[in-house]
Formats: structure tokens, C-alpha cells, sequence
């Protein structure tokens, strides 16, 4: 039961009514007494909100990318015999961002009407389609009945991939790389491909000189850097990744780091599993073929969000060595804090380095550099300070680390996705995948 | 991130103009109207003063009227209440609003014995006063001619009397003046006997005004109905204050309408609470993933080391910043200690070893403005280091 604004109004007027015709007592109470009346009359006299029916177009969960719209359309159906006059509210999660967030519609007398909003999401994740809320006005239009019902429905809000950019550049060097341009790279770690002739500009320590002695020309050989390897990605979705670096957390530019590395490994002939985790597996996706991966992979992403405990670094290697059974790049993707890696990773290191090759990559936060420049006052100078030494204490992790034989990549948000797939490049290139 | 702040801030500013420029019309228009009002209220204000009394001196006033009359040796005595004493017969009173008398006042007047001249009085004033006398809806074109027997109309001749006209009921007899074209009967001044006092009723106040007082017979008018007396009673009645008992609310003398009217305004108000109060559908929440700053925990460290008065912690910090940046600038191996690294940039800016020293690995500061200098100095040495190295001048190791 609810009444409108046209109910009040009736009510102030009658307050024309009341002073002019009526003024006492009895006048306020019969006036206010028949609208009211009125107003439940005609609440009564409105299609009720449970004989409505309302459904979804979309079954599926729908997926869209971070950034962009969609819009999504809930269809009332009215079998009453009466036109139904109704206020609808389609109430999605508020970072859903649904516009507008009421309708009014009216739905002829056995008819059905569809009410379309838009979402613009404003965060990355399943968003679901909380309740419906009806309601539906009498004929006379001041009095009104109010219902809710649950129709549910779920978009899939996917990672944005701004990293997509950075992709063309790195696939042409993954293809000069690969031999399909002119240009031949020999490395240790490159795999015999095949013999030609030699033409004049080879590398005469190419030349199979065994082969040239049965041929009647000199053959070189070609090489193709190695193909079919195994990238795991593993991301830490644990206290490292809350940080807030400009506006969004860690998680947000780990992801991209992943699809960046993913695409481009995918393009390389290696094969990419993820695995995100911080007490518990949080996502993991194995075995995806290259056409289905990245749908995959953002999928898998999507409901990623960070958690404020502290990860737990054995399950990490356990789970990690579980999925790279053969030898590995491993690309862990967490936090550089001395105090995380002392406790937590450096118990396990040597399991993870024993059979596969580790890259650790870390979301750096610009902001240190202008704090450890402030100068001034007091303040910032004791700011300034702490900045220092905290630069200090993560450049000494990553050495330390590095000594080990760990590949650190430490870099900006904006930077960590480019400069993962370059490191990846190089070590493809250097054949130590 | 500055720019965009001043830009915020000039936007904030351009608003302001803009809304000033909107609301200047508005404003100069409430303040037209503002001092309007000012204006017409002290100008109506003003003719209070010139009321027809024996002080007032504005246009409408009867002070001319009063010195003429006290010249002629006729005492006055201008009174806001009727003391029943002082009317006696053989007195005038002069009532020149009889309107504002209160009931009592009335009835007090007319108990007394007094020859009364009412100014162009209400009808309750007539029924109590001069009964059989009432108001003809007409106003006289022209002062006319007296056309009667009372005197001092005689005397006068032709006067102002543009105001109301009187009838007087059959069988009563009075003395009808200034008749007024083709209406029998209806007259601008109706003198009633009635035993041995005189109530005279005059349809206008013009005539006694110090505006008029000096046109046609206005004055002799004036003069012999109010001077007909040695003593004249100026009758400015005051309505006194309600008696004990009497007295009633505001609530009691506002028409009904006005109290339930507003009553069933707040019903209204009670509705559009329910209309506008209704939600559609409850608040829907939503589990937001914590975000923290992430360099929170850097700043919290450095407060922790201003509270705790660490300078021994946060000089070392910035010497290791400093340290290490020259090191690598200067090409001096790791490892190779403080001093390595101290004389190698003494070689390079032509510092002192000492004053390099004291700098790199130098006492720790003793307050915050020495921290802060330290700071700063560690920063001039980078500045040359970087400088001398621009220049390209030997002596890099």
C-alpha cells in the first residue's frame, strides 16, 4: 500500500475545502477521511502485483567488458483484465551502475511490456540483479500497491585488458623471434628447424657442414626458438594485492599483467595456465586451448577480488608445482615486502626453482619516488625518509631474490604488463622457458 | 594534479560570477521592491499626524479650525475618552471618527446630555446617536445650496460636502441641509433635535480641514456648528483595552477557516510524508573489496619516526637514498664502503673529504630543522655530483 503525489495534493486542496466550506473538526476529519478512503479504494481496485509475471530475456549469465555498456531488459507480462499502471524499480548491485533506476510503464490488460536499463558497471566481478520492485497504481491514481520479487540475473563484468595495446608491438618481436621474418636468431636455448642453402649474409657458424659435404652446395642450418612450453601464471590475490597504486588495487594490474602474458605466450606455441590464490585456490583455469583462453582467462578473472589475509605461500608451491609437471616458467605475480617474502616465500623457493624457472612479478607504487623527493618541512622529510628505506628494503628483497636465480620484474601499474612480456620475450629468446 | 586543482578552483570561480551575474537582476529587483514598500509605508504613515485633530497640522488636520475657534473664545479639550462629567448639556463634542468608537463609548455619548456633530458616521454610530437617520447610498456632485433652517448652514452658504448623503425616516423631525438633485430627502446635513440637545450629522469631513477651511462657507460652517458652545469636547476616541473577562485570543477572533483550513494543510503534509517517505523497494547493498592506499603503510612509518623523535633512523634513510644514488653515479663498487664513496665525490665537486663526510656519514642531526637541512644539503651534493658530471670534467672513477 503506498499512496502518490497526486493524493497529496488532493489532500491540500482539500484544504480549500475545509477553510472555505467546512472549518471545524468534523470538515478536517471527513475530508481527510473520504481521501483516504479513496486512496485504499483505489489501491484495491489496481492489478495486484503477484498476479503480475515477470521474466529475463537473457537466461545466461551476459559478460561484458569493464568500461563499456549493456543493456539488459526485464519483461512484465499483465494477464489481469485491467491495464496495469505501474512504477518499477529493476534494483541491480549499486556498482552495477543501472540507469534510470525506475521506470514507469503501463501495461495494457493481457499485454506485455519490456523495460530496458543499462548498466555501466563501475568495478570488475558478477553482478546480480537484487529484486524487482513493483508498483502498481489504481485508476484513480492515488492510491497504489507495492510488492518485490526476486528475477534474477547476472552479468559477468570482465577485466578490461587495457594492456591489449601493448600486444602488437610484443607479437612482432615474438615473430622475429620465431623465424617468420627474415631476420635468424641463434641461441642456446633454440631448437634445430631445418637445412637450407646458404644465401650470402648467414652466419657462417650456421653452416652443417656435414650436410654441405653430401649436397653440392654449402646448407646452413635454421633454428626456431623453442615452442610448446608451459607458462603458469599465479596470482597472489592475498594482502599484497589491496594496495590501492593510483585508483585501483594491485589485483586490478596483476590481471592485466596476466592477459598481457597470456596473449602473447598463447601466440608464442606455449601453452598458459592460471592459478590465483590466497589461502584457498580463488581461480584456476588449465588446459585451455589457445582459441579459448583469453575468454577463459577473463572469465576466471572476473569475480577475482583482493583479500586482506596473508597468503599462504606453501599451498601457493604445492598447487603450483601441482599444475607444472614439466619444467616451467612459473610468473608469480605478488608483492616485493621484506617482511612476506622472508616469512613466506623464501621457505618455498626451493622447491619452486628446483625444476622450474621463476619470475616474480611485483606492482610498484610510483607515489614512493615523489614521497622519497619531499623536502621541506619536518614532515615530509621524515616521510622522505621512511620512503627511502622502504625503497631500500624492496630493492634489497629483489636482490636478495634475484641471487637466487628468481627474475624480478618490478614495475609501475601501467608498467608491469609490457615489461612482463618483454622479460618473457628475453627469456624465450634466451631459451630458458 | 596542481593544474587540475587551480582549475577546479578557477571553474569554482567562474560559477561564482556567473551566479552573481544571474542574481543581480533578481536581487535589484527585491530591492526595488523592498524600498517601495519603504517608501509607501512612510508615506502613508505620514497622514496619521494630519488626522482631523485639534494638533494636526497635515492638510487634513483641524488645527486652523481649532485656533480659529479658540480666537473666538471657545475652550477645547481634546479627549481619547468620554468622561460622562464633562458632557453635560451645554457642551459640544465633535466627533470627528465616530467609527472608531468602541459600543460603551457610544452608548456613553449618547447617555450624555452633550450637542453632538458627527463626521460622516457609520451606521452604528446613527442607530445610537441620531436614530432615524441613514446613510443614502450617494455621493453629491456639487456643494449645493443649504436650503434649510439650521443657522449655521444658513450662515455659511455653499460649502464642500462631498461626501455621504443621509435620509431621514418619516415622522421624525430634523433639519435636512444640502439636499442633494432629484433624491428626496437624502441631504449631507441632518441636524436632529431631540429634547434639548442637538445631534448634527455631517456627511463629509472636508469642511473642517486645514486644507479647506478657508474655501466657500467651509469656515462659517466650522465655526457655528462647532462653536455653538463655550466649551468643545474634541472627541478622538481610543477604543480602551478589553475589560477582564472580555478579553479574546487571536485564535478566537480568526475565523474558523483559518484555523482548520492550515489544520488540514498539515493532513497534506502527513500525506506527501507517506508519499515521499514510501520507498521502492528497500537499499540494496553490496560488499565492496577492501582498498587500502598502498603507500599508507610508508606514511604511517614516517609519523611513527616524527613521534618517536627518530632522526638517528630517518638520517640513515636519506644517507643510504644518497649513498647508493652516488655510488652508482660515481661507478664505486658495492661493497666498497662509506669512504670509497665519500672520496670519490670529494674528487669530483672539489668538496673537502671532510665536508663530504660529514654529510654521508656524519653525526646524527640533532633536531627537526637539522634533518630537514641535512635533507636539503644531501640533495645539493647529488646536484653537483650530476652537474660536474654534465660538464663532462675529469676525474670520474
Amino acid at each position: 500500500m503506498a499512496v502518490t503525489g497526486r493524493f497529496a495534493l488532493l489532500v491540500a486542496l482539500g484544504a480549500l475545502v475545509v477553510g472555505l466550506a467546512w472549518p471545524s473538526g468534523t470538515g478536517v476529519l471527513v475530508v481527510s477521511g473520504v481521501l483516504a478512503l479513496a486512496a485504499v479504494v483505489d489501491a484495491l481496485a489496481a492489478v495486484p502485483v503477484t498476479a503480475l509475471r515477470l521474466d529475463r530475456e537473457q537466461e545466461d549469465t551476459t559478460t561484458l567488458r569493464l568500461g563499456t555498456s549493456l543493456e539488459v531488459a526485464l519483461r512484465v507480462a499483465n494477464p489481469a483484465r485491467r491495464r496495469a499502471v505501474l512504477l518499477v524499480r529493476d534494483a541491480w548491485e549499486p556498482s552495477a551502475g543501472a540507469v534510470p533506476s525506475r521506470h514507469r510503464l503501463v501495461v495494457p490488460a493481457g499485454e506485455r511490456r519490456r523495460v530496458v536499463s543499462t548498466l555501466t558497471p563501475t568495478r570488475r566481478g558478477d553482478r546480480d540483479a537484487v529484486r524487482v520492485t513493483l508498483r502498481s497504481l489504481g485508476p484513480l491514481g492515488i492510491g497504489a500497491r507495492q510488492g518485490r520479487r526476486v528475477v534474477p540475473a547476472r552479468v559477468r563484468v570482465l577485466p578490461a585488458f587495457g594492456s591489449r595495446r601493448h600486444l602488437p608491438s610484443r607479437l612482432a618481436r615474438l615473430r622475429e623471434l620465431d623465424g617468420r621474418r627474415a631476420v635468424q636468431v641463434r641461441g642456446q636455448g633454440t631448437e634445430f628447424d631445418s637445412l637450407r642453402e646458404y644465401v650470402a649474409g648467414d652466419d657462417v657458424r650456421s653452416i652443417d657442414w656435414r650436410a654441405s659435404a653430401r649436397s653440392h652446395d654449402l646448407v646452413v642450418r635454421t633454428w626456431r626458438p623453442e615452442r610448446d612450453r608451459h607458462v603458469l601464471v599465479v596470482i597472489d590475490t592475498g594482502r599484497s594485492a589491496a594496495g590501492r597504486v593510483g585508483d585501483a588495487p594491485r589485483l586490478d594490474a596483476a590481471l592485466d599483467t596476466a592477459l598481457l602474458l597470456a596473449a602473447l605466450a598463447s601466440r608464442g606455441g606455449d601453452r598458459v595456465d592460471l592459478l590465483a590464490l590466497d589461502r584457498e585456490v580463488r581461480a584456476s583455469v588449465l588446459g585451455a586451448t589457445e582459441r579459448d583462453l583469453l575468454p577463459a582467462l577473463v572469465t576466471a578473472m572476473a569475480p577475482l577480488e583482493p583479500r586482506l589475509v596473508e597468503t599462504d605461500m606453501r599451498l601457493l608451491a604445492a598447487a603450483a608445482l601441482a599444475r607444472a609437471g614439466r619444467r616451467s616458467l612459473i610468473v608469480l605475480v605478488t608483492g616485493l615486502e621484506e617482511a612476506a617474502v622472508t616469512e613466506g616465500l623464501d621457505p618455498v623457493l626451493g622447491t619452486l626453482l628446483r625444476r622450474h624457472t621463476l619470475l616474480l612479478a611485483a606492482v610498484a607504487d610510483p607515489e614512493l619516488a615523489t614521497m622519497a623527493a619531499g623536502r621541506g618541512d619536518a614532515e615530509a622529510v621524515y616521510t622522505a625518509a621512511a620512503a627511502g628505506a622502504a625503497r631500500d628494503a624492496r630493492r634489497r628483497t629483489a636482490e636478495r631474490l634475484g641471487r637466487r636465480g628468481v627474475e624480478i620484474v618490478d614495475a609501475a601499474p601501467d608498467d608491469l604488463p609490457p615489461a612482463v612480456a618483454d622479460r618473457y620475450l628475453a627469456l624465450k629468446a634466451a631459451g630458458r622457458l | 594534479m596542481i593544474t587540475g586543482e587551480s582549475g577546479r578552483v578557477d571553474a569554482a570561480n567562474t560559477t561564482f560570477a556567473a551566479n552573481a551575474r544571474r542574481w543581480r537582476g533578481p536581487v535589484l529587483i527585491g530591492a526595488l521592491v523592498l524600498a517601495a514598500a519603504l517608501v509607501v509605508a512612510v508615506l502613508t504613515a505620514a497622514p496619521r499626524i494630519g488626522d482631523l485633530s485639534p494638533e494636526g497640522a497635515a492638510p487634513e488636520g483641524g488645527m486652523a479650525l481649532a485656533h480659529l475657534l479658540e480666537d473666538q473664545g471657545v475652550r477645547i479639550r481634546a479627549v481619547d475618552d468620554l468622561d460622562p462629567a464633562t458632557a453635560v448639556p451645554g457642551r459640544t463634542v465633535f466627533v470627528a471618527f465616530p467609527e472608531r468608537m468602541s459600543t460603551r463609548q457610544r452608548d456613553a455619548l449618547a447617555a450624555s446630555g452633550a450637542d453632538v456633530v458627527l463626521v460622516r458616521p457609520d451606521e452604528r454610530s446613527l442607530t445610537a446617536l441620531a436614530p432615524g437617520v441613514r446613510p443614502e447610498p450617494i455621493e453629491l456632485p456639487e456643494p449645493t445650496d443649504p436650503a434649510c433652517g439650521v443657522p449655521a448652514a444658513v450662515r455659511a452658504g455653499p460649502v464642500d460636502l462631498e461626501g455621504a448623503a443621509y435620509g431621514v425616516d418619516p415622522g421624525l423631525a430634523a433639519d435636512r441641509c444640502y439636499p442633494t438633485d432629484g433624491q428626496v430627502g437624502a441631504a449631507s446635513l441632518v441636524s436632529v433635535r431631540e429634547g434639548d440637545r442637538t445631534v448634527t450629522v455631517v456627511g463629509d469631513a472636508t469642511p473642517f480641514t486645514n486644507d479647506a477651511l478657508d474655501e466657500r462657507g467651509n469656515a462659517a460652517l466650522a465655526l457655528n456648528l462647532l462653536g455653538a458652545h463655550p466649551d468643545l469636547l474634541w472627541y478622538l476616541p481610543v477604543p480602551p483595552p478589553a475589560e477582564p473577562g472580555q478579553e479574546r485570543s487571536t485564535s478566537e477572533l480568526l475565523p474558523a477557516g483559518w484555523i482548520w483550513g492550515p489544520l488540514q494543510l498539515l493532513v497534506a503534509g502527513v500525506a506527501v510524508a507517506l508519499w515521499r517517505g514510501r520507498r521502492l523497494g528497500p537499499v540494496v547493498t553490496e560488499d565492496l573489496p577492501v582498498v587500502v592506499p598502498a603507500g599508507e603503510t610508508v606514511r604511517g612509518r614516517a609519523r611513527l619516526y616524527r613521534r618517536a623523535g627518530a632522526r638517528d633512523r630517518a638520517a640513515a634513510a636519506l644517507r643510504g637514498d644518497a649513498h647508493r644514488e652516488l655510488a652508482a653515479r660515481l661507478g664505486v663498487p658495492r661493497g666498497g664502503g662509506v669512504a670509497a664513496v665519500v672520496d670519490a665525490v670529494a674528487a669530483r665537486t672539489g668538496r673537502p673529504v671532510a665536508e663530504v663526510g660529514a654529510l654521508l656519514d656524519g653525526p646524527e642531526p640533532p633536531d627537526d630543522p637539522a634533518l630537514v637541512r641535512l635533507a636539503g644539503d644531501l640533495d645539493g651534493l647529488r646536484r653537483a655530483v650530476r652537474d660536474t658530471a654534465a660538464d663532462g670534467r675529469p676525474g670520474s672513477a
